[in-house]
This record gives structure tokens, sequence and C-alpha cells, in this order.
């Protein structure tokens, strides 16, 4: 009895893989044409664009067109390996994307938790709020307000310092306090944001979970360190995914402004972004742009690609494909 | 829609916006050596002897341009360009807008414009604004010498043929240069300082580099809240440093190349600066730059303020403006308008140096590629450019209400300076303001005395060759230079041989070969 439901089985497994949009539509059509918006974003602005790579193998100008410019074959690369300052570059984006995500995990991650421990509705309602409104100021003006807390002469602190009777200090120019800066000032600009993530799925834990624990007795740290913690473990493993995929690539707007540009800080600051611009600004090159643009966008795929493919080895329920 | 939708749409849209608005950090500061100057010293060519635009163009079809223009927009825009458009439909059965593209985002815009294809008609242009690039790139439309004579009648009488053949890109002329009388700033700026801080440091003028220093030490030791002079990364302490040294390897067959120097006074032996000689050159100018710095003569901030040296200076943040000299008389009048107890003056610290000339691609105009109204943008251009009504209106506003007209041709504002014409078509028939700083028409004579055009001023590098090197070599002079220029380097030396081995590294060499040789080729041609 056993053979004929197996054999069975198969075909109807594959029939099942196949249609299982299909299906999903002929089911809940209105549903599913829901996605339709987003698909569409998607195509529109990052699949059509995609034929515009052709630019980093061309030797563009705006009279022959993108289509009927001249190859160029790899030359728009040699740039960026011309003088080795792309590995360097490269470990930096990477060290500091690295830095990002770990500590904006953590510190989200604790946000979260804290907030959905607060009982006090307005309380909660405040904390989250001023959390988030550093999210919505852009990065020029984020760099003016570090430039007035950190500035020689005009800074908060030095002024502080000032009317203490201390010396002043010379922070803007100091290079090794600058990673830890940027570390703090990305954390705080996206901890708000970045929390409401884990926060949405906290409120979707099943209550009764934490009834049924809190009956056996356990405290709020045994809850959260039970229950909370290891329930959010699929969203950030996908979260991280998502993250690698731009590991690659720098926050342009976030590090020029921060610095201000400053070169004295370069050797902790560069990365991939800030030195193509400092390549590329005087030349109008799209070409070179669009390769290492290029260069980024394959150094991350593969990322992805390798990430992806040992996650599921080791666990095959969290990975994004 | 329930609420919540709504408010979810509008936090996306919020989003959205900001994050986009996030994209452009660069900030770029007017280069310095671009202005209009008044000039009444040379008797422009009378437009009226030159015949008008031929009859047989055909006018009949109105016609709306657009001029895409750099800088902000300029205050009294809208009220100039009614009047100016006024005039040109009766004249010409067309009007223009413009677009202006202000410092902070030209960099980014200004090529974005003709890689997008965008509508416009004609635009400003120069060497520091990606000319020779867009020119190679077919941004601009070829003018013909025949269309020029035919549709611009004022502007081929008033145009040199050298001037023409100045702005030649591979044999091609895509500009129409401004034919005012300008200089480089470079090694030849001048400064302006302040007549009340002199007066109560008890110094009565300053004629030389000495008394520029006393007058900043004064500074330090009075008004420690002020900078002696302000910089900021586009504002290098370069141009304060040249002001100080020897000027080395200026002159009318000097020019500059990358990390090296030429003189082409024989086109068959071109004699050429490089390797140690020029380094060790610029390694005297940084060791002044750091001790500079160490003075404190200008900010610990320096590296990372966005103020510029102009508006440190009319603020009073700073106590000394440096620019070339028709800058200087700019930055005078507004000082003194805004605060005539700071009793500005300019101050030249070398009288003697050699004044070059603006290269001819320093400022002008030029056509789209793409313009579907040639005809009449070209002739529209000639008569906003040349006809004395057109360019009084465009740079002085309306008279008797903006400004009286003197017996001798200069002008004088009623009330307050207006704020109007454009960049790029300060031409000989600009008249001189009343205004003006009391030494300016000295400084000016005395710098057409010590005047020379530089043959260099003509030589468009194409860097086609070499591009790759040419970026590398960028990146690392990005890196060095703002900080050995501003005197940041705790180890000067040390530092200037990193540049230098970097720069090696990178293929400088094979930049420079490439360099040279159309150096020479250019010589030859020239010849």
């Amino acid at each position: 009895m056993a053979n004929p439901e197996i054999s069975n089985n198969i075909p109807l497994q594959k029939k099942r893989r196949k249609g299982v949009f299909y299906e999903l539509f002929i089911k809940h059509p209105l549903l599913t044409l829901m996605i339709a918006p987003a698909v569409i974003y998607v195509f529109v602005f990052s699949y059509l664009p995609m034929a515009g790579i052709v630019i980093a193998f061309k030797d563009y100008t705006y009279t022959k067109g993108i289509f009927g410019s001249d190859w160029a074959g790899f030359k728009n690369f040699a740039f960026l390996f011309q003088t080795g300052v792309i590995y360097r570059v490269t470990i930096n984006t990477i060290l500091y994307n690295l830095a990002f995500l770990t500590v904006d995990i953590t510190v989200q991650i604790t946000i979260a938790v804290f907030l959905s421990e607060l009982s006090n509705k307005y309380f909660k309602k405040i904390t989250q709020t001023m959390l988030l409104f550093p999210f919505f100021i852009s990065w020029v003006v984020a760099g003016a307000i570090v430039f007035n807390i950190l500035s020689y002469r005009f800074g908060v602190i030095n002024n502080i310092l000032t009317y203490l009777g201390k010396e002043k200090v010379d922070i803007m120019n100091n290079p090794v306090i600058w990673p830890p800066i940027i570390v703090f000032f990305r954390m705080w600009k996206g901890v708000g944001y970045g929390s409401i993530v884990y926060l949405a799925n906290i409120m979707g834990i099943d209550q009764e979970i934490y009834e049924a624990a809190k009956i056996d007795g356990a405290n709020v740290f045994q809850r959260i360190k039970h229950i909370t913690l290891p329930l959010l473990k699929p969203t950030v493993v996908i979260l991280i995914l998502l993250n690698l995929g731009n590991i690659i690539r720098g926050d342009f707007a976030m590090f020029y402004n921060l610095t201000g540009n400053n070169a004295l800080l370069l050797d902790v600051t560069d990365i991939i972004d800030t030195f193509v611009y400092r390549s590329l600004m005087t030349m109008q090159n799209y070409s070179m742009s669009t390769a290492a643009g290029l260069y980024q966008s394959v150094l991350g795929f593969f990322i992805i690609i390798t990430v992806n493919a040992i996650i599921k080895k080791v666990q095959p329920d969290y990975t994004l494909f | 829609m329930s609420k919540k939708l709504i408010l979810v749409l509008v936090v996306v849209f919020l989003t959205t916006s900001l994050l986009m608005g996030c994209g452009t950090g660069s900030n770029v500061n007017g280069p310095g050596n671009a202005t209009p100057t008044p000039q009444a010293t040379e008797k422009p060519t009378d437009p009226e002897e030159t015949e008008g635009p031929q009859s047989d163009i055909d006018l009949s079809e109105y016609v709306e341009l657009k001029m895409v223009m750099v800088g902000p927009e300029l205050d009294d825009y809208e009220r100039i360009i009614k009047l100016v458009n006024d005039k040109l439909k009766e004249d010409l059965n067309a009007t223009f807008t413009v677009e202006f593209l202000d410092w902070g985002e030209f960099a980014t815009k200004y090529p974005l414009k003709f890689a997008s294809g965008e509508e416009f008609d004609f635009c400003y242009t120069s060497n520091w604004s990606f000319y020779g690039d867009q020119a190679v790139k077919g941004g601009f439309l070829e003018l013909t010498m025949e269309d020029i004579q035919k549709y611009m009648p004022r502007t081929y009488a008033n145009v040199t043929p050298d001037m023409w053949d100045g702005v030649k890109v591979d044999g091609k002329i895509y500009m129409i240069p401004q034919t005012g009388l300008q200089f480089t700033g470079d090694h030849n700026n001048k400064f302006v300082v302040r007549g009340d801080l002199l007066e109560k440091y008890g110094m009565s003028e300053i004629k030389t580099a000495d008394d520029l220093l006393e007058y900043w030490d004064n500074v330090l030791e009075h008004d420690p809240d002020m900078i002696p002079i302000g910089i900021n990364q586009s504002w290098w302490g370069w141009w304060v440093i040249a002001s100080f040294r020897p000027i080395k390897w200026v002159g009318e067959n000097w020019g500059a190349g990358p990390y090296n120097a030429y003189d082409i006074s024989d086109p068959d032996n071109i004699k050429i600066i490089d390797g140690d000689e020029w380094w060790a050159d610029r390694l005297d100018a940084f060791k002044l730059a750091r001790e500079f710095q160490q003075k404190g003569y200008w900010s610990k901030d320096a590296l990372t303020l966005q103020d510029d040296n102009g508006v440190m200076f009319e603020n009073g943040v700073s106590a000394t403006a440096i620019r070339q000299i028709t800058m200087c008389n700019e930055m005078y009048e507004k000082v003194n308008a805004a605060h005539p107890e700071w009793k500005p003056m300019i101050v030249d610290i070398h009288p003697e140096a050699p004044a070059p000339y603006y290269p001819v691609t320093g400022d002008g105009m030029a056509l789209h590629a793409t313009t579907k109204h040639k005809e009449r943008a070209m002739m529209v251009l000639d008569i906003i450019s040349y006809d004395q009504e057109y360019y009084d209106l465009i740079y002085y506003g309306v008279k008797d209400q903006d400004y009286t007209l003197n017996a001798d041709g200069s002008y004088t504002w009623i009330s307050k300076p207006v704020n109007v014409g454009f960049r790029g078509m300060n031409n000989k028939i600009a008249r001189m303001s009343t205004t003006v700083a009391p030494n300016y028409k000295e400084l000016l004579d005395n710098q057409v005395k010590n005047g020379f055009h530089p043959k260099f001023n003509n030589f468009i590098y194409n860097n086609k060759n070499v591009e790759a090197i040419a970026a590398a070599i960028s990146s690392i002079e990005e890196k060095y230079a703002p900080i050995l220029q501003m005197g940041f380097a705790e180890d000067v030396e040390g530092m200037t041989q990193q540049w230098r081995s970097e720069v090696e590294a990178a293929g400088l060499k094979e930049y420079q070969d490439d360099f040279t040789a159309q150096v020479i080729e250019f010589a030859k041609r020239y010849k």
C-alpha cells in the first residue's frame, strides 16, 4: 500500500511547486495582486536600469548613447586597482559594515525588548517617537550637528571644557576616535527605525507562551532569555542576510558629511564610495563610476550567495532563498 | 481609506523623500577666479558700427529659450528678466528663462543636464566647469565662423581671432568667450583687510608681506576671537602660501603640468621641471603652510569648515579675504555697503608680480548640442552680450531707478547694489561703478602694466590615454594636498615623500609622458 502512495506523491509535489503562485492567484486574486506595486517597483528601478551596466565596459559619450558607444573591455576597472588602495578601502568598508551590523542589531533588539516590557503606554510612545526622530534627519544635517558638538572653535564639548577651565581638545582631526564616533552616530540615527521591526516581531509572539511561563514562575529576564530572544532569531538571521548584500557598499552621505570630508581622517574613514568619489569627482567619467558600482554589486552578490549557502547547510529554515 | 493606511502612506512618502535628500552631500564652493570685471578703460567696438543681424532671417515663429547658469539665483532675476524679455520679444520674437545651478549642486548637476538629454538652448561654460570635457563628449553645439558672422555680428566684431583659436577643442569652436579684462588669481591674489582693525593696532598701511603678517599677529594678540584669514578645503591654504613665496616658473612661456612645469619658449627643446626640483619647491611651500597653521593664522577646524574665505570675512569671523583683483573689489563693495565702519581696503603685497591674464576659456557661453533653435539662441546671446541697452539692463538694472549713469560712462547705484548680471558675459562694454575701492583703478592699471598672456592658457589636455592613472592620482592628491597645503601635517617632509612615492607608484611617469607629448604637439602648432 505504501508504494503507490509514494509514487503518486512525487509528481504531485512537482506540480504544486510549479503552480504555487498560479494556485494562490486563483484562490486569492485580490490578495496576490497586492504585491504588484512592489514587483513593478523592483522591476522598474532595479531590473530595467540593469541594462545600463554595459556602460562599465564602454567608452561612454552622449552622442553615441549607452548602447552605441565603443566597447572598452575592462579598461574602466583599471583605476580601482591602479594603486592597490581598493583592497584597503574594501576591507574598511566591510569592517565598518560588520561593526554597524553588530552594534545596530544588539542595540535595536535591546531597545525593542525594553519597549515591549514597558507598561506605561505614554512613556513608551514618547520614547519610541524620540528614538525614531533622528532617522528623519538627513546626513547633511546630522553632519552639521556632529560638527557643532565636536568642533574645535565652536563645539559644545570644547565650550564646556573652556568653561571648566580645561584645555580644548582637537577631536575633529584625531583619526583614532573616529571609527567609534561613526558607529555611534549611525546607531543613533537608525535605532528607532530598526527597533520597530523587532518590536513588531515581539508583539506577534503568542502571549499564551508568556502567560504559561509566568505561571511556571519565570521572571522577566528568564522570559526574555528563553522566549523572546529565541523567537526573534529567524528575523535576526534574515535581516543579517539582507544586510550582507550591502556589506560592500558604504553609506557615502554618512561618511562624507560626518567627517566633513576631512583628509586627515582618511586612513580610518576611507570606504569604497568615498575613494571612488575622490578619484572621479573631477573627471565626470560615467563609465568608471559604473565600473566601481559593478565591482561592489558583484562582490556583494557573491557574499550573499555564499552566506546563504552556508546557512542552508546549518539551518535550512532560515535561508533567504 | 482607513486612517492607518493614510498614515502609513504618509510615512512611506516622507521616508522616501528624506532618503532621497540624503544623497547630495558635496559642497562645492564657487571658484574664486571668475567674476564680472567692470571695465571702462578699454574702448569697446561700438556695436552700432557693425551691421545688425541680416534681415533675411526668419523671425516669424515665436520661440522660448532656456539658459543654464551656474551660481545661486540672482536676487533681482525675476524683475529684470521680465524687462529683458519684453524687449527681446519685440526685437527677436523670442524670450528666455534661466535655470540657476547653485554652487553646492553645480558640480554634480551640470554634467547631468547634458547626460540626461534635458532640453535647454544655451548655457554657461568654462575651463573649470567642464568645457573641454563636455566638448569632447558632444555636449555642445559646434559653432562655425559663418554662423557666428551671420547670427552674432556683434560678437563677431568683438571677439578676436586669437580668442576663437583659444577656445577651440580639436579644432572646433564650442564656446563664445567673454571679452572683459580679467586676471588669474593664482600667485597674484590680492587681499581685503579691515581698516578699523589696522587703526586699532596703530598700523598705517599694508604694503609688504611682512606688514600683512604683522597685521595677522596683531589679530591673534588683540582679537583672539577672530581668525586672521579663513580657509577651508576648497580654499586650500595654497593661495595664501603662494602669495608669500617667490614665484617660480610663472611667465608667458611657463605652464604647469601634473607634478611638473614646462617652459615652452623653444618648441623644439621644451624644458621640463619635475622630480627633485619640483618637489623641493613644494616642500618649501608646505613648510611655510605648517608654520602659518602652527601660528594659528587659520582655524584648527579649517579641514572641515564649510564656510569659505569670503563668507567668514563678510561675517566678521575672519580679518582678511583673499581673491583675485576683481573679486577683491566685489568684496570691498559688498562689505563697504554692509559695514562701512569696518573701513575695508584692498591691499597688494606684491605689486611687481607678473599678472597672468585669465584664460579665454575661463568664462563663456555655449550652445547645447541638441538645441532646436540654434539661430535664435545665437541671436539672443549676441544681443544680450553686446547691445549696450540690453547689457546695462541685465548688469545694472533699470536706469534712474537702480542706477544713474555718469557723464564719464561710469554708473552709481541709487540705493543698494542690484544683484543682476550673468556669469560668462562680462564683456568689453561693461561699465565701471563709482563705488569701487578708491585704489581699484590704480591697482588694475598696475595689473595691466604687469600683465601677460600665458601661452599655456590655450592648452587643453585630453587625458583619454591615461584615465585610470589620472583617477588614481586624483584620489591620492585629494588625500594629501589639503593636509599639506593647509599645514596640518605633523611630519611635513615624511608626508610629502609619501605623496611623491604614491603618485609615482600609481604611474605618474606615464601620465607625465602623455602630458608632455601633448604639450610638445601644442607648442609646435601654436608656434
